[in-house]
């Protein structure tokens, strides 16, 4: 067969240009797999042989004793006004606990690291550590913990506060072993067995573990505050249904410990945006109860080599910028109830200036968010669904305010082409809904700059969010904008917006998402993020997480439970008891949960506002849009049930205003009784039938007040 | 024997209950999963002390787990935990417990199954039929066990593909029941066409799947669940062992169990912790759950054995890996929902419109409340608003029926009128004739010269439908329709479709026919016209016919025009039709596509000059051409891909460190 000599021609042209790009790609860098350099040092670990601490008192004060063992790291408090000694390490050796869970609790420092088959390892004070005092004064000192072994130094200050300990990590050296974290006292407070205490964690609203009770979980709790860094997690390559929610968030960094009478409160005061909160009770893996914070220096994560979803797990490079701190308080009395528990950590935030302290205005108030439209897919194009025009939304207000003292309301789908076409871009208005904007200044406008859906213009690929393994990151639907370009979009439309007469606005996902991308950590990026919401003037946020929450005016959508961890015993409602004197509170939406009567309930319980998601017309229209979801929000539909939520909330609330939660105590199955500082009680019963407390008798899913004169 | 409670309730009261770990998911409008308030929440959670629990059943408050870790039946009532048939059982996989309260346990290890009355005395055992009927291959290692009330005994017996083993009240074995049919795949059918009888006997034979578990409902009958299938996984049987339950359009490969409630509903459940409820016609009312790993979240199930639902409505999950059952309680919401699903089944449409006015209120896009208003408003003769409810339920049967109310109205109203006008016009036709008789010649037609080209030939085409002989003669000889026009046929037949995915009845359509994928419409449209196009071409150029690519590019279309012409007023014609006269639409179609492809084979026999038979050849071999065309395009689309794909990710390292 004769060869065409043009075709050869092209043929060899063709394989020259393929050799040549592939080799260009080696030559930038391209390399798929872990990354190069020599593999890490490696050493034998130490043996262990318990040995009691010996210690020697350091510090002093009226009410408190501090006593520090240099071999273990180990601290002891004596709470002179109760009695109450709080340990922080085994005093004696147990032999339920193998050797490396005895070196763990004996030890008052452990570290993490990673060793050359990429397995974490953990080197204990007690075992692995030299440690020797730094500086010594009245009220602090400091400590050197060297890990020679590992070639890693950390120096820890000891503050000691009228009612307080202060342990903050004041400088962290590594050698060639890189670590990944730090725990910081994690046997303090500790117990063995089941014993009248619980540990108190803010995961949602709020969770107790009580220690007088066997559990059934398998599995301790370990969350991080803040929710989970997203930046280290695989985005799915294949679709599935979305069947299993997301845990609550930890939002306010804290944990409490409570035993009888004592309690002690542990606030992350440095590093929570690296902490990660973990307790365990009698039977998982050990029979000791404990609950601490882990300081996470490095992350793993899956490093993909191909489009196939195949990878290696790998630390992190570069180190996270943490600076561990924690303050522990120890409470007495009254004070060691979780209301006083929550009481205290409110305390501390003011103290720091993360919440402010203000008085709110003595009314219950009504929150409604309106849908202004939405578009749909059709056929040729898409066509939007006027779902609630401006005529209707203010007839909607103005009957609502015949009964309602107060209403916030916010607008959502106002830019033209309904909500899921707006974000980042919120401008132009829609002109179908919106006759005359001037008459919607007191209006919050619920701007989203954090997360677009893949159909809404304005926003290049190069500017969506890229995870450690170089995917473009999602959240749900949407896409998910880098942080450090959410500020030029929201001044870009603040001017905007200015000019229309709009001051006030909602926003989404800006103080509740924290996480790290390809190239920046989370401190950058939450950083990036505080920048964006310092732009507006006391805005609505939905469930904040704590550094965000000093800017809010109102916060919304707070959960109304927890994650639901078998290892969670009972609701308590932390969550409100820590902010609710600073903000006005208000639930997620309650016309599309399934229980309306019941949600009403626990909004007097935790002393929450109603809130409504709402539209003129029938949700029907939403059918086959992206707000499918919203499955009942026609006006018509709710009209009489938000009149009844509203009477129903304010008539128990109104009487607990600018008070605080004092005692919250289950007296039967399923009745509640909470009490407030300014002798107000309300009972609740959760029961479908009538229930007795005492005299009072209490219909199904009611409460009755009492105020005390 | 009762012990104090070793019971640890984790009691999460209703309080605990807000955001749950999982989503709840309903049909929607449109018929996509869509989620939904939560209609069951996780309210206890149940433990004792049990080691790898197979099975569970709930009867008058008690819960009865078969215990099979420690060889017993812990009994749960109220706080108390006692146990039967301690030591006496071996490996209890399967319980039951009939209402007079005797407790029937199949035992896999003991490989029999034995039955205990109420004070925990064995009374019967059940063991391997000695019946020659049983079959002599089929071993006796029951798995799970039911009974109904005539006392018969059905059981799963491992690896008996026959059905359900039943035994009378007397212990005798009558006979199997209930069997799956077997799966037959392209796959076999080929294999067994083309090998060799020693190939064949290498081949596993053909048996159908058994049943992973099974239960009997309030009326007696047998239902039985089978991992594995998807469309036909749960099935209903009547007496005579015919699955009568509907087709389920939402199922699972994974079921492993499942408990129908008093009012018929059924409740799945499935290896990675989902519940599905279906009510007795199959459709899927929720869909929730989900499968936990490591977490440990109340409502998630790590290794879900069992599904029981007790009389008040709550179901019962048995985990066996955590030793726990999770007790769901329904929501209001749910509660709304499956009492309105009651009324419907009962056909009680009017005495159930408050609750399903009321579902509507709460969740718009609830699919069966459609179908339940349209029924309510059909029985109330409202037929507008029927058809409306049918429409948006896409419930084709209740949408045609009123339809059909609709459209009889309206003859009623217009028939007398048309009748009238149609009279008037036909005197006034005579009337005219009478008054111009004589007067009126007979004008003589002129022939029109037709001035544009497309025209021309549009009208050439027409021949093909009277004389597709002659027809291809022109085309060929003398160029009657050029290569542009018969494109413009071909872009007609693309917008011709897409106008009666518009246009036509949802009945003959779909009721989501107007979301028109566009492009898939173009490969639907296209592809095998192109395969059938290049392959005749290519056959006809090796077997030396005489059409050329253009001849078969025209003749092609042409061959098509009665569908070009006629598909569209038929299309039209659907609006006026129910689904009763369906064949009036199938067989005009049919007769359309029949006619067309006659005329395909004459094209076909006129363009390359061939016999009958070598027309005959020449389109078989045409079909064959056309798979391997299909083949080479698959694979080479396949490298294309593999080569984009490649590129681009050259591309984007490349900006990336560029940037």
């Amino acid at each position: 067969m004769r060869v065409n000599r043009a075709v050869v021609g092209y043929a060899i042209k063709i394989a020259l240009l393929v050799l040549a790009t592939v080799l260009l790609g080696f030559l930038l860098g391209y390399k798929p797999g872990g990354s190069s350099g020599p593999p890490p040092a490696s050493f034998v670990q130490r043996p262990y042989i318990f040995q009691s601490p010996s210690f020697e008192k350091v510090l002093e004060n009226e009410n408190l004793e501090l006593y520090f063992d240099r071999k273990s790291a180990g601290i002891k408090l004596v709470d002179l006004r109760n009695g109450k000694t709080w340990r922080s390490v085994l005093e004696e050796a147990d032999r339920s606990l193998n050797n490396v869970w005895q070196a763990f609790f004996s030890s008052g420092v452990t570290l993490e690291h990673i060793d050359g088959r990429n397995t974490v390892r953990r080197l204990n004070s007690a075992r692995d550590g030299e440690t020797s005092f730094i500086d010594v004064s009245s009220d602090n000192f400091s400590v050197a913990i060297a890990f020679p072994d590992v070639g890693a130094v950390i120096e820890v200050k000891y503050t000691l506060g009228v009612d307080c300990l202060d342990i903050s990590v004041t400088r962290v050296e590594e050698g060639a072993i890189k670590l990944t974290s730090l725990y910081l006292y994690p046997f303090m407070g500790a117990s063995k067995g089941t014993v009248p205490g619980s540990f108190l964690i803010p995961d949602g609203i709020g969770a107790e573990l009580d220690l007088s009770k066997k559990t059934i979980a398998t599995s301790p709790f370990i969350a991080r505050v803040y929710g989970r860094d997203e930046g280290f997690a695989d985005i799915p390559t294949t679709f599935s249904l979305d069947l299993v929610t997301d845990p609550e968030r930890i939002t306010l960094p804290f944990f409490a410990v409570t035993m009888g009478e004592a309690s002690m409160l542990g606030v992350i005061a440095g590093g929570d945006l690296y902490a990660e909160v973990q307790a365990y009770k009698s039977g998982i893996v050990t029979p000791f109860n404990w609950i601490t914070t882990r300081f996470i220096y490095r992350e793993m994560y899956r490093k993909l080599l191909n489009k196939k979803g195949e990878g290696v797990s790998i630390p992190q490079a570069q180190r996270n910028p943490v600076s561990p701190a924690l303050r522990f308080y120890f409470l007495g009395g009254s004070n060691s109830s979780p209301s006083g528990i929550a009481a205290k950590a409110r305390e501390d935030f003011l103290l720091r200036g993360l919440i402010p302290s203000r008085p709110l205005e003595p009314v219950v108030p009504l929150k409604l968010e309106f849908l202004v439209s939405e578009s749909e897919k059709t056929t040729f194009g898409r066509t939007v669904h006027i779902m609630t025009p401006q005529s209707e939304l203010e007839r909607i207000l103005t009957e609502v305010a015949k009964y309602s003292k107060q209403t916030v309301a916010v607008l959502r789908g106002y830019t033209s082409g309904g909500l899921s076409t707006s974000s980042p871009d919120h401008l132009p208005l829609e002109r179908k809904a919106i006759e005359d904007v001037s008459r919607l200044s007191d209006f919050y406008f619920y701007v989203d700059y954090l997360t677009a859906y893949e159909g809404s213009g304005g926003v290049s690929r190069s500017r969506y969010a890229q995870n450690r393994s170089e995917q473009i990151m999602i959240d749900g639907p949407r896409f998910i904008i880098d942080p450090r370009e959410t500020a030029s979009f929201a001044l870009e439309e603040l001017e905007s917006f200015s000019k229309l007469g709009i001051g006030k606005f909602a926003l989404a996902n800006l103080s509740e998402l924290a996480f790290s991308t390809r190239d920046s950590n989370r401190t950058e990026n939450v950083e990036a993020l505080l920048e964006t919401v310092s732009l507006f003037d006391g805005p609505i946020l939905y469930n904040p997480n704590l550094y965000m929450i000093s800017r809010a005016s109102h916060i919304s959508d707070i959960p109304v439970s927890n994650s639901g961890y078998l290892i969670e015993d009972s609701v308590v409602p932390l969550l409100p008891s820590v902010l609710r004197e600073s903000f006005w509170l208000f639930t997620g939406p309650v016309n599309l949960t399934s229980d309306f009567r019941r949600e009403l309930l626990r909004a007097v319980d935790y002393g929450l506002f109603p809130n409504f998601y709402i539209t003129s017309e029938s949700s029907m229209k939403l059918v086959e849009t992206a707000s499918s979801d919203l499955f009942s929000t026609g006006y018509e539909n709710w009209r009489d049930k938000i009149e009844f939520a509203y009477d129903f909330v304010s008539k128990a609330l109104e009487n607990t205003l600018n008070s605080r939660l004092v005692e919250r105590v289950e007296v039967a199955d399923g009745l509640f009784r909470n009490t407030y500082d300014n002798g107000t009680s309300i009972t609740l019963n959760y029961n479908e039938n009538p229930a007795r407390a005492g005299d009072l008798e209490i219909e199904p899913l009611s409460y009755v007040v009492e105020v005390s004169r | 024997m009762k012990r104090p409670i070793t019971l640890v309730f984790l009691l999460a009261a209703a309080v605990l209950c807000g955001n749950l770990s999982y989503n709840t998911y309903t049909v929607g409008i449109g018929w996509f999963l869509v989620k939904s308030q939560a209609a069951f929440e996780p309210t206890e959670v149940l433990y004792g002390e049990f080691l790898s629990p197979e099975d569970l059943f709930v009867r008058d408050g008690k819960l009865y787990v078969a215990d099979s870790g420690n060889s017993r039946i812990a009994v749960l009532d109220g706080k108390e935990v006692s146990y039967l048939a301690e030591w006496e059982v071996l490996n209890p996989q399967g319980i039951y417990v009939d209402e007079s309260g005797a407790l029937y346990i199949a035992d896999s290890w003991a490989r029999n199954v034995y039955k205990y009355d109420e004070r925990g005395a064995q009374t019967g055992v059940l063991s391997r039929p000695d019946s020659p009927l049983y079959g002599k291959s089929n071993d006796f290692i029951p798995l799970k066990v039911a009974a109904d009330r005539r006392g018969n005994v059905y059981v799963l017996s491992q690896g008996v593909t026959n059905g359900l083993v039943v035994f009378n009240k007397d212990g005798k074995f009558v006979s199997f029941f209930g069997a799956n049919e077997p799966d037959v795949t392209l796959r076999m059918i080929l294999q067994r066409l083309f090998f060799t009888q020693t190939q064949k006997e290498q081949l596993l034979r053909i048996k159908p799947p058994s049943p992973g578990n099974l239960v009997v409902d309030d009326s007696g009958l047998v239902w039985t669940v089978t991992s594995g299938l998807t469309d036909k996984a749960i099935k209903r049987f009547n007496v005579a062992g015919t699955s009568i339950y509907g087709e389920i359009d939402f199922s699972s490969s994974d079921f492993i169990d499942l408990d129908i409630d008093a009012f018929g509903n059924v409740y799945a459940l499935s290896s990675n912790g989902l519940i599905f409820i279906y009510d007795s016609y199959g459709n899927l009312l929720f869909l929730f759950g989900g499968q936990s790993y490591y977490e440990n979240r109340r409502g998630l199930l790590r290794s879900p054995v069992a599904i029981d639902v007790a009389e008040d409505g709550r179901i019962y999950v048995l985990d066996k890996e955590d030793g726990t059952i999770t007790v769901f309680s329904p929501t209001a919401f749910g509660s709304l929902v499956l009492k309105g699903v009651s009324y419907y089944n009962q056909g009680m449409y009017l005495e159930g419109e408050a609750i399903w006015r009321e579902i509507q209120k709460l969740n718009s896009g609830f699919l069966l409340t459609y179908k339940v208003l349209g029924n309510i408003e059909f029985k109330r003769d409202n037929y507008g608003q029927a058809f409306d409810y049918f429409s948006l339920a896409q419930d084709m049967r209740g949408y045609s029926e009123a339809f059909w109310h609709l459209r009889n109205d309206w003859l009623q109203r217009v028939v007398g009128l048309l009748f009238m006008a149609l009279v008037a016009l036909a005197v006034f036709d005579l009337v005219r004739s009478v008054l111009k008789r004589g007067k009126i010649k007979p004008r003589a037609r002129a022939g029109r010269e037709i001035k544009f080209r497309l025209f021309r030939e549009l009208r050439a085409s027409l021949k093909f439908l009277k004389n597709p002989f002659d027809a291809v003669y022109e085309m060929k000889r003398n160029g009657a329709v050029s290569f542009s026009t018969a494109t413009l046929l071909y872009i007609w037949m693309y917008v011709q479709n897409v106008l009666i995915l518009y246009l036509a009845s949802p009945l003959f359509v779909g009721f989501r026919a107007r979301n028109i994928d566009f492009l898939a419409l173009f490969y639907d449209t296209y592809r095998l016209l192109f395969l059938w196009i290049v392959g005749n071409f290519l056959v006809s150029e090796i077997s030396e016919g005489e059409g050329t690519f253009k001849h078969i590019y025209i003749g092609t279309i042409e061959a098509f025009l009665p569908i070009l012409l006629f598909a569209l007023p038929l299309a039209l014609v659907t609006n006026l039709l129910t689904l009763n006269e369906a064949f009036i639409y199938t067989f005009s179609m049919q007769a359309l596509n029949v006619w067309s492809l006659v005329m395909l084979l004459i094209v076909i026999s006129q363009v390359h000059n061939f016999t009958f038979g070598e027309t005959v050849k020449n389109v078989l071999l045409t079909l064959f051409a056309m798979l391997l065309l299909a083949l080479l395009i698959f694979l080479v689309l396949i490298l294309l891909r593999e080569e984009i794909d490649f590129f681009v990710s050259i591309v984007q390292e490349l900006i990336f460190h560029a940037g």
